[in-house]
């Protein structure tokens, strides 16, 4: 059925879907506003205040739930089909390009593990206190009971810390049977930090702001968390630290891990003993996701058998239209409310699983043959991150018993400017540029809707946080147009040229390209290296830098494109000279759904010559935008946090550090006739949520 | 001889050094390291990629990095791998080694059989239609654009006639709860293919001096009798299913790497016919009113089998690297897709591992090719 | 001055004898070449693709409108779908980028044709020198370039390219100066220094040393000319190695080149299309039977120049 819909329909029905988009809902849906008001981590006033004010968070406890014993999936018309017991051991058949590295998932999230393939085979394993809710992404609790407290100030020992206290569900267990507690979590935050461990670790557990976890008893804890940063200066542990960090952290079993990391501990120095607990080979190891480890024939396939015991097992998730949420558990014996009453209409309708025995991921070595796999029947699922390009799409159309979905994804490729040298530096110039790109010719015409042209640093998927008010250089203009609104641009800002370029008389292309274009101090426009991915890494945007190095050329900026494979060019922006050897650049970026990234990417600190470092290649250096930037790190509310982030896109898209040129589509493909999905359109794809294991049931 | 032997055997040690050395700075001298891949999530904070470099013991200077690999290579430790972090190298190759020997070892057993056997029937019958349409056919796959040919191939017979499966060495429905892992099943079938070509080597000497007709009853009873005993251990030994899957898995590659590579042998095999049959003994041969098949096979054939043999140890070390393109299309986990994914990923010591592990190979093959000519072939002497 | 002025005269009478012989010889194993059929073949099909490859910037700058059939950024705006079939404007149809495929074959045999013959050019420079010194000087001289030449022979060729790819930019020019060294200081140095050595013996070669010609003077005047004959067949193999790593390389999407038949492949695979040979023909079976035809033909040339060359394959 999603088949049929056209892109933009596909793009409305993310949107309507998406966690905190309030707008797509039909009348009876309270205003956006108000809904928000209800986000559980809303505080009033962070900074001067003591003690932080919470508006109350209602949730009702709900008595009475008609349980639904075995559910249909949403939006079906069939009459409660129960799956009816399948013929042969449930089977949830998938496929991957690559192994996973590792089955550890310590070395997962620290180390050269962290694989989107490891995450697919062993994300299962392991739960958190907090997580995103089935397609909405809301936030919601996993194993914590409840809310957590606010984050209060509080002076232990004569420091300074900022607080909060969360319970964890009584009666969650690992698949041996042992309780999971709170000394779960305190074992895992204190193994981090002591072992320092980095990558994903140090971003859920950031050094510079999680100090530790208590304790309170078996199901309470207490996270403190720094109040000052190392030089003094106050902070405080805004969204992407807690309720996006630490609150989605895995949590590891500690009566099979501490005597691990004890034994790691003894060898040498911190980097040995980060080598000794990433090469262990956790044989047994209970988990409490859902999911354990079964077989693994490295290079052919890998196994995983469901944990009937899990908690989550049986739990009936119904999201409703006015953005409440409910989760009941009746095993359990706990049911959760967040974000309004859970009446109206169901958007979605599920109930936890796995609902398989065992789910096998087969390893293919190329994109044609696991294509055929799946075509063949071998396979009901495939894992298909590098994309689905026009040609496979034709063949899985082609088949009957195939469904293709079609996802925003949430990330973005974009040409990047060295804003340290002339005449990159000057804005003018930048949106001059930005202007004769035309990316819907590109998007629509050559690559035939592949790919969706993009005009704001935060996509439009991410409906939430997406500003859709931002300026759109150059957009719906012909050839003809552009050129002339460059020239007009390079001209107010004082470039001179010895010859403009001349359009033909029905402005569809460049005659003759300008010529002698001088910068404002009279200098001559230097010969600018575009440099991007070569055709064998990716064809989408070396096609875009070809047509960009065709159109600068028309407008008289003399430019070559550079087409290189992605380690060379990787190699050229974390080069000690990138600050004066870069111009333009190609690359792409995929985003968490949280835009702490647009701090990340374009804040001053970043650039590579400065003391931080990161990934601030073109030296981007906006006073305004560092305000608004680091605000946005500190942010404890929803709402304002939205409101920076709206603020930074408007003002990316003015300022363009970046030509934000496209997205791809996420296409997913899968057998309808094996295998069922409550629901298909998720931001990112399919793949990226995991090929919905949790929830998907088999025929 | 020995002293022959001992002499290459000193030049190869000093060959393996000048080889480690030039892989190691050649691998080295690209710039950057596998660190930087770890930087680039917007979201981790900058320190991630010192404490990464500090892991991999990438920030030490490259002259000290030299000296451990040197000494490491020596002692058998070919260090640890940065993508497959923290396995070390020499258990990747033990995971992967035994795939690509069981596969391509066969390939090159079966494609110098066919090559051999051709190239003889080819240069007995200059300018028949039969050599034409060999040499045009032979040469033609043997040039043919293998990624596309291997596609083809799978296409055909795997995909719209099915009989074979599509790509990978393995069903996993069948290996769900398997007895074993599929490294000690392709070893087991290495065992094998050692044991049956001794064997058969065997047969041939013993019946070598016999009558033709003889000799090929002997040849064929005798071979059908240890292959029926080697199939009957497998089928009693309770893992049999488990190598017959992986034989089934096998019969496309190999078709096609049999199909890409004989043309080699075929066309090596007639050229030095043609030099023999100008032998004098060969005319003799003929003189004494032999039958020309055993003129053929006898007198021509094996005496310009010498050439053929040594150009087969050759190929048999280079189906390392043949294997990069055939095993990335089958879906074939082996050393060639190690060392392109170690390549394309900046995992240095994996790189350098499997290259040092292919030279390795190589070199031995030469020294074993060098130590066979000398014993097989009289006139060489030195 | 007499006896200094020797030598060079010596040498001028020695090459236009050479070149007598030369003239002689070309026409006596012009009809043996001639006899091998399976050369001709070759040699036809690489004249077809050298005219392909000849037309193209002639079509270019004549009849073809550059917006419309450059091989890298053209595109066919007058058909509605990519890739679009065969038409009266574009033969071979369009890729999935809507480039005209014709325009995209013949411009890549010019660079095919380049790419070839420049390694071809590289291995028997190198080559001839290698096996020239080695067999003249022996001893140490001969000792290290054998030494470095086992080495050589025993980097797995494509593996190495494929390593040497990812480390730096890699186009047609730095492909074929790898593939000339790698296989001038390896296989072909080694079989043209066996060749060598058995000319260095040869009494010509001890009489012009004992008339005091000087070393460089010898070997590139009395010994290299004798190993031209294999160096040239050795070029043809040379050719075929070179396309094919090209291809092969272009394929796995490693090298930095614009447009080649190895990234027409790649093309038409990363979009998708390499398995529906019957409905997109067009964009599989061009660019890959060109690779194969190509290198066929020059591995024919090859075999064939090898009977012309050695006289115990000649048919008796």
């Amino acid at each position: 059925m999603v088949r049929k819909l056209s892109k933009r329909a596909v793009i409305l029905v993310v949107g309507f879907a998406m966690a905190m988009a309030a707008m797509d809902c039909g009348a009876e849906a309270p205003p956006p506003t108000e809904r928000i008001v209800t986000v559980p981590v809303e505080v009033e006033k962070v900074v001067e205040v003591e003690r932080v004010v919470t508006v109350p968070v209602e949730v009702e406890k709900i008595v009475e739930v008609e349980r639904v014993v075995e559910v249909t999936p949403a939006a079906t018309e069939a009459p409660a089909a129960t799956p009816a017991a399948p013929a042969g051991p449930a089977i949830y058949k998938m496929g991957l390009f690559e192994d996973p590295i590792s089955r550890n998932t310590w070395n997962y999230l620290g180390g050269p593990a962290g694989s989107v393939w490891t995450g697919y085979v062993i994300g299962g394993y392991s739960t958190s206190l907090y997580g995103y809710s089935p397609q909405r992404f809301d936030w919601v609790p996993a194993v914590a009971d409840g809310l957590p407290t606010p984050l209060a100030k509080e002076t232990v020992d004569g420091t300074e810390f900022w607080t909060t206290e969360v319970a964890i569900k009584q009666g969650v267990e690992w698949s041996d049977g042992e309780p999971l507690t709170a000394d779960d979590f305190v074992f895992t935050v204190s193994t981090v930090r002591e072992l320092n461990l980095g990558s994903n670790w140090a971003s859920l557990v950031h050094p510079a702001f999680v100090d530790r976890a208590e304790a309170l008893d078996d199901h309470r804890l207490k996270i403190y968390f720094k109040s000052t940063d190392a030089d003094g200066n106050a902070q405080t542990p805004g969204l992407s630290i807690w309720q996006f960090g630490l609150a989605f952290m895995p949590i590891l079993p500690e009566h099979y891990w501490a005597p691990v990391v004890e034994e790691a501990r003894k060898a040498g120095e911190v980097p040995q003993q980060i080598e000794a607990l990433f090469a262990h080979v956790p044989d047994g190891e209970p988990t409490a996701g859902g999911l354990e480890y079964s077989q693994w024939e490295p290079g052919a396939f890998f196994e995983n058998t469901a944990v009937p015991d899990y908690y989550s097992m049986g739990t009936m998730i119904n999201e409703y239209a006015n953005g409440a949420y409910e989760a009941i558990n009746e095993r359990m014996g706990y049911t959760e409310v967040y974000y309004g009453d859970p009446t109206g209409d169901k958007v979605l309708e599920l109930e936890v699983g796995p609902h398989f025995e065992s789910e096998i991921f087969s390893i293919y070595g190329n994109q044609d043959s696991a294509i055929l796999a799946l075509t063949k029947g071998d396979i009901d699922f495939l894992f298909n991150p590098l994309g689905l390009e026009k040609g496979f799409l034709d063949r899985v159309r082609q088949t009957a018993d195939l469904e293709v979905v079609e996802n925003l994804d949430n990330g973005v490729f974009y040409l990047g400017f060295n804003t340290r040298k002339p005449p990159m530096d000057n804005k003018a110039f930048r949106q001059a540029v930005a202007t004769v790109i035309d990316k819907e010719f590109v998007t629509r015409t050559i690559l035939q809707d592949t790919a969706i042209p993009m005009y704001a640093m935060v996509p439009e998927g991410n409906a939430f946080w997406y500003n859709d008010e931002t300026a759109k250089i150059g957009q719906g203009l012909g050839r003809g147009e552009r050129i002339a609104a460059a020239v007009e641009l390079l001209k107010g800002a004082g470039f001179t040229y010895e010859k403009e370029p001349e359009v033909s008389e029905d402005g569809a292309f460049v005659v003759n390209g300008g010529e002698g274009l001088r910068m404002p101090d009279g200098s001559e426009v230097p010969e600018l290296e575009l440099i991007a991915p070569s055709a064998g890494y990716d064809p989408l945007r070396s096609t875009f830098a070809i047509w960009i190095e065709r159109w600068l050329n028309d407008l008289g900026i003399p430019t070559k494109a550079r087409l290189l494979g992605f380690n060379l060019i990787v190699e050229k922006l974390f080069s000690e000279t990138v600050d004066k050897d870069l111009d333009m650049w190609i690359l792409g970026w995929g985003f968490t759904i949280f835009p702490n990234y647009l701090e990340n990417i374009f804040h001053s600190r970043h650039a590579p010559e400065n003391e931080d470092g990161g990934v601030n290649w073109g030296g981007y250096a906006n006073p305004e935008f560092d305000d608004l930037a680091f605000g946005l790190l500190s942010e404890t509310t929803i709402e304002g946090a939205r409101e920076k982030a709206y603020q930074m896109q408007a003002l990316l898209a003015d300022d363009l550090p970046y030509v934000t040129l496209f997205t791809t589509p996420k296409i997913d493909v899968f057998r309808p006739v094996k295998v069922e999905f409550p629901y298909t359109s998720v931001l990112g794809g399919m793949a990226q949520a995991q090929g919905l294991q949790h929830v998907v049931l088999i025929k | 001889m020995a002293a022959y032997i001992v002499k290459r055997v000193l030049q190869i040690v000093l060959t393996l050094f000048v080889f480690l050395t030039i892989v190691f700075f050649l691998v080295n001298a690209q710039p950057g390291d596998i660190s930087r891949l770890y930087a680039l999530d917007p979201n981790l904070p900058p320190e991630t990629r010192a404490q990464m470099q500090e892991l991999f013991g990438v920030n030490e200077p490259l002259w000290k990095q030299y000296l451990v690999h040197l000494k490491n290579t020596v002692t058998g430790d070919l260090g640890v791998s940065f993508s497959l972090y923290p396995r070390t190298v020499a258990d990747v190759i033990k995971e992967r080694l035994p795939r690509t020997l069981v596969l391509f070892l066969t390939a090159t057993v079966v494609s110098f059989y066919l090559g051999f056997g051709l190239g003889k029937i080819i240069a007995w019958r200059r300018g028949g239609w039969v050599e034409y349409t060999s040499t045009l056919g032979g040469v033609t796959l043997y040039t043919v654009f293998t990624p596309w040919f291997g596609l083809m191939m799978i296409w055909l017979f795997a995909f719209k006639a099915g009989w074979f499966p599509i790509g990978k060495f393995l069903d996993p429905v069948v290996w769900q709860d398997a007895p074993s892992d599929a490294n000690s099943i392709f070893n087991l079938m290495l065992a094998t293919a050692v044991i049956l070509s001794v064997i058969v080597f065997g047969v041939f000497l013993v019946t070598s001096k016999r009558r033709l007709g003889m000799a090929r009853v002997l040849q064929v009873g005798s071979i059908a009798v240890s292959v029926l005993i080697v199939v009957g251990v497998w089928l009693s030994s309770g893992v049999g299913y488990l190598a017959w899957d992986i034989v089934k898995h096998m019969v496309l590659p190999i078709a096609t790497l049999t199909l890409i590579s004989f043309a080699g042998t075929m066309l090596l095999t007639r050229n030095s016919m043609l030099e023999v049959i100008r032998e004098d003994y060969v005319l003799a041969a003929r003189a004494k009113g032999l039958p020309e098949k055993a003129v053929r096979d006898r007198h021509v054939a094996r005496n310009a089998l010498l050439p053929v043999v040594t150009s087969f140890v050759f190929s048999l070390a280079f189906a390392i690297d043949g294997g990069v393109i055939i095993e990335s299309i089958f879906s074939w986990p082996g050393m060639g897709q190690t060392l392109v994914a170690a390549t394309v990923s900046e995992d240095l010591p994996l790189a350098v591992g499997t290259f040092v592990f292919v030279g390795l190979f190589v070199l031995l093959a030469h020294l074993a090719a060098d130590i066979l000519y000398a014993y097989l072939d009289p006139r060489v002497r030195y | 001055m007499v006896v200094e002025s020797a030598p060079v005269s010596d040498a001028r009478s020695l090459w236009r004898v050479r070149l007598g012989l030369a003239a002689r010889s070309l026409k006596q194993n012009w009809s043996l070449f001639l006899g091998t059929r399976i050369g001709i073949l070759g040699l036809v099909i690489i004249c077809f693709y050298m005219l392909l490859a000849l037309a193209h910037p002639i079509l270019m700058n004549t009849v073809w409108d550059e917006r419309i059939y450059d091989p890298v950024i053209g595109f066919a705006f007058d058909e509605t779908e990519q890739p679009a079939p065969p038409s009266l404007s574009h033969p071979l149809g369009t890729d999935p980028l809507g480039r005209d495929i014709l325009s995209q074959l013949m411009f890549s045999a010019r660079s095919e044709f380049l790419l070839g013959l420049l390694a071809a050019v590289v291995t028997v420079c190198i080559g001839t020198m290698v096996g020239a010194t080695a067999a003249y000087f022996g001893g140490l001289v001969d000792m290290l370039l054998m030494r470095l030449a086992d080495i050589m022979i025993m980097m797995p060729g494509i593996s190495i390219l494929i390593v040497l790819s990812a480390l730096m930019e890699v186009g047609h020019l730095e492909l074929a100066l790898l593939i000339g060294i790698l296989s001038g200081f390896g296989g072909t140095g080694v079989v043209l220094k066996s060749q060598a050595l058995s000319v260095v013996v040869k009494p010509y070669i001890e009489a012009a040393r004992t008339s005091g010609g000087g070393t460089l003077h010898i070997i590139l005047v009395h010994v290299v000319p004798n190993l031209l004959p294999l160096s040239f067949l050795y070029m043809m193999f040379t050719v075929t190695s070179a396309i094919f790593s090209e291809a092969v390389l272009s394929f796995l999407g490693l090298l930095d080149v614009r447009m080649s038949w190895g990234l027409m492949i790649h093309t038409t695979e990363s979009a998708g299309y390499l398995l529906q040979v019957g409905e997109y023909w067009w964009l599989i079976f061009p660019a890959s039977l060109s690779i194969t035809l190509l290198c066929s033909s020059f591995y024919l040339l090859g075999r064939s120049l090898d009977e012309v060359v050695n006289p115990r394959l000649r048919r008796t």
